[in-house]
């Protein structure tokens, strides 16, 4: 952060350093591997209690409602320390939705135990033949007395086999395309006819599922504001709440291994990488700043739609930026599965430089916010008469 | 983006006002067509409205604008293409006030529109070595040769110092060329010149440090000029993206076309959030902050006028087109203060107090 922190600022910016510092398993720590749901579960329960794992929510629920600064020096504190990102569905999508659709039943029942982790959630929105044209999708929902009963298909849900509770967009009417005809719900993972199964991805890891559902019974109380209304309660009102998703916490993290990597293997004294190092820098400063922005004019009731596009494609082309120069600086060890113990000059690489291929795709690919942009905040017409 | 307080609104209205009325991008145009001139009536105007003091506390004769202020007016300037030297007049006019008593008169002066004082290095960053008489060249300045007074960082015996010289001083020899947009980049070349035509304005570390903030509020000022005009050029695209047709619907309905305006936006929004996060900055960071902004707004501004180019097709390659005159304006504002990869690698050096990871 480049502006002047006031002297309860730094204050609790010490505090956090000196918690993570004293509660972060070692073992956690700069993970290059992607650290599975079930293996977070006691870092989260202790992030919780610190009110650190949803510092933005309403002490209502037990957040600890920190400003916007605040929320930037616990991220930047977590990427110095290099924490793992908790399972984020949980605490930035259906929690806010909750706060702001929910019945007060569903309220109690969920949001006390997505905030300490001990209810794990994963979302269902895609399918095979709905990625990008969301709207589309065909997992059918029929009333029968007083539940839904599902059949269909999602595919790409983050850990879905680690979750505890899915919600997941269904259509509620016959009409392919209708918004009103899309109902969000909540789903308890255990209930008969879900089946949920991993997915390899590039990076070697099960971070995908998908869930089958097959004559699935869900009781009406647990859907999200109306028969109907899922299309607007799941997405377009929360955008605004998807600012989060521009976080620059997986770019500060890859800054911080750039350093270090730049140190151990001299990258750092050579005058053509020095370039590469000072514009991972810059970049990492604008998108900072951005999400700075960001959260302050989303607290003063001014974020606009759109600015969740914008941050989350900056958010993830600034770190893929960072990890290639930290590709260069890695030299032939980039190519290198799992560096050998001790070979402190061979930083670990590969791994988290495949994973971040992720960031351009998940939650709409960069292409479909640049759309999004393109209409919404320049005013550009409909590409191609598509409706 | 926020919305504007009064006080800013203010500053918007009044510097839009005085540059459209003066005659907008058709000024402009004569400007950067005419090599090396100065419209003089235009800094009158500029000084009447306080505009040169803005950064001159009040009990000083100055404006005493907040540094997000003088950002936001030189964003407004910089939508217009401001082509006169604004910039290194407040980084004077600044380094001026700092001096105190000293430089009173001369500050009076500059404020008022009647001598422009224009801070400048050593080559390379340096202070200028003045042990015994000063002979050196110094670093490159955007529109120096519209210079009166320079003020100088000199270092004498280890003490730095600011001090004064006249462009007529003896031994003082301006090396101008001439830049795309009609203005110049200039250094000064000293041979012998002596203690007496060295005016010293500040002596001891304060000179140094008071140097140092004027080279970032003029940074930041150049960075706010960029952001200006890069706003500008993607608006005047996106305009014609909606007008221009062809296979019978306007073109800013191609995907291919749409996407590289919403790059544009993204970054050219990352360069304000940028730019008013760097006015925030405390005396630690200031540096890193004016550096990284410059760097990034340099950047960013190429890249926009080239694609903004491109998106207008033939039309924006002919001198005709307004867009023109941005193009070779963001050349220009590019290398004021430091060109990217020099301000980049300035950055690198400070890197320690960049960030507390």
């Amino acid at each position: 952060m480049l502006r002047e922190e006031t002297k309860s600022q730094a204050k609790f910016r010490a505090e956090t350093r000196a918690w993570l510092d004293a509660n972060l398993p070692a073992e956690l720590r700069h993970a290059a591997g992607r650290v599975a749901p079930p293996e977070l579960k006691g870092w989260f329960r202790k992030m919780a209690e610190r009110g650190f794992a949803a510092p933005h929510w309403p002490r209502e629920w037990g957040g600890i409602e920190a400003t916007p600064v605040e929320q930037i020096i616990l991220i930047e504190e977590l990427a110095r320390v290099g924490a793992p990102d908790l399972p984020a569905q949980g605490l930035t999508h259906i929690s806010p939705i909750l706060m702001k659709y929910g019945t007060e039943e569903q309220k109690r029942e969920h949001l006390p135990k997505a905030r300490t982790g001990e209810v794990i959630w994963a979302q269902g929105y895609s399918e095979p033949g709905s990625g990008s044209d969301l709207r589309s999708l065909s997992t059918k929902a029929r009333l029968e007395g007083d539940h839904l009963v599902l059949n269909g298909q999602k595919i790409w849900n983050t850990g879905a086999q680690y979750a505890d509770w899915l919600y997941l967009l269904v259509r509620t009417g016959e009409d392919r395309r209708a918004r009103d005809a899309i109902t969000l719900v909540l789903l308890d993972a255990k209930t008969p006819g879900v089946t949920t199964r991993g997915i390899r991805t590039l990076a070697g890891d099960d971070e995908l599922a998908e869930i089958f559902l097959d004559d699935v019974a869900v009781p009406l109380k647990n859907v999200v504001g109306k028969i109907g209304e899922g299309w607007t309660v799941g997405t377009a009102l929360l955008a605004e709440e998807r600012i989060r998703s521009g976080t620059p916490i997986h770019a500060l993290r890859a800054l911080s291994r750039l350093k270090v990597a730049a140190a151990a293997t001299g990258a750092d004294r050579d005058p053509w990488m020095l370039d590469r190092l000072a514009r991972a820098e810059v970049e990492v400063m604008a998108l900072e700043a951005s999400y700075l922005e960001a959260l302050e004019l989303q607290k003063a009731g001014e974020a606009e739609a759109e600015d969740s596009s914008r941050l989350k494609l900056f958010g993830a082309e600034v770190t893929q930026f960072v990890l290639e120069a930290l590709q260069e600086v890695t030299g032939a060890h980039a190519a290198v599965r799992a560096p050998r113990a001790g070979n402190e000059e061979a930083p670990d690489f590969s791994q988290s430089f495949l994973q971040s291929r992720r960031l351009s795709i998940r939650g709409g690919t960069n292409e479909i916010q640049r759309g999004i942009i393109a209409m919404r905040a320049l005013g550009l017409p409909r590409p191609g008469g598509n409706a | 983006m926020p919305s504007l307080r009064d006080s800013d609104r203010h500053i918007v209205d009044s510097i839009g006002g005085l540059l459209d009325d003066a005659g907008g991008l058709k000024r402009v145009r004569k400007l950067q067509g005419a090599a090396l001139t100065f419209d003089r009536a235009l800094w009158a105007r500029l000084a009447a409205q306080g505009w040169i003091g803005a950064a001159v506390p009040e009990a000083q004769g100055g404006t005493g604008l907040a540094l997000g202020e003088i950002a936001l007016l030189l964003e407004h300037a910089g939508k217009r293409l401001l082509p006169e030297p604004l910039v290194q007049a407040l980084g004077g006019t600044r380094l001026l006030a700092r001096c105190e008593e000293p430089a009173a008169d001369l500050l009076a002066a500059a404020i008022a529109g009647k001598t422009l004082c224009v801070p400048v290095e050593g080559e390379g960053g340096a202070p200028l070595m003045a042990d015994t008489a000063l002979s050196a060249r110094t670093g490159y300045i955007c529109d120096g040769h519209l210079g009166d007074v320079f003020l100088l960082l000199i270092e004498r015996r280890g003490r730095p110092a600011i001090c004064a010289l006249a462009r007529n001083a003896k031994g003082v020899s301006l090396e101008s060329e001439e830049t795309v947009d009609g203005g110049s980049i200039t250094r000064l070349c000293l041979d012998e010149v002596g203690a007496s035509a060295l005016t010293v304005l500040l002596d001891g570390p304060d000179a140094a440090a008071a140097f140092a903030e004027a080279q970032d509020l003029m940074r930041i000022g150049y960075s706010a000029l960029l952001l200006g005009l890069m706003d500008e050029a993607l608006q005047m695209t996106v305009t014609y993206l909606k007008d221009r047709r062809q296979f019978g619907v306007p073109i800013g309905s191609f995907q291919a076309l749409q996407h590289r305006a919403a790059s544009l936006y993204v970054v050219i929004k990352a360069n304000r959030a940028l730019l008013y996060e760097a006015c925030k900055a405390g005396p630690e960071r200031r540096r890193v902050a004016a550096l990284g902004l410059k760097a990034y707004a340099a950047q960013s501004a190429m890249q926009t006028v080239k694609e903004c180019v491109q998106l207008h097709g033939a039309m924006g390659y002919t001198e005709e087109h307004d867009m023109s005159l941005f193009f070779r304006r963001a050349m220009a504002l590019a290398v004021a203060g430091g060109d990217a990869a020099s301000c980049r690698k300035l950055l690198y050096a400070e890197r320690e107090r960049i960030r507390a990871i």
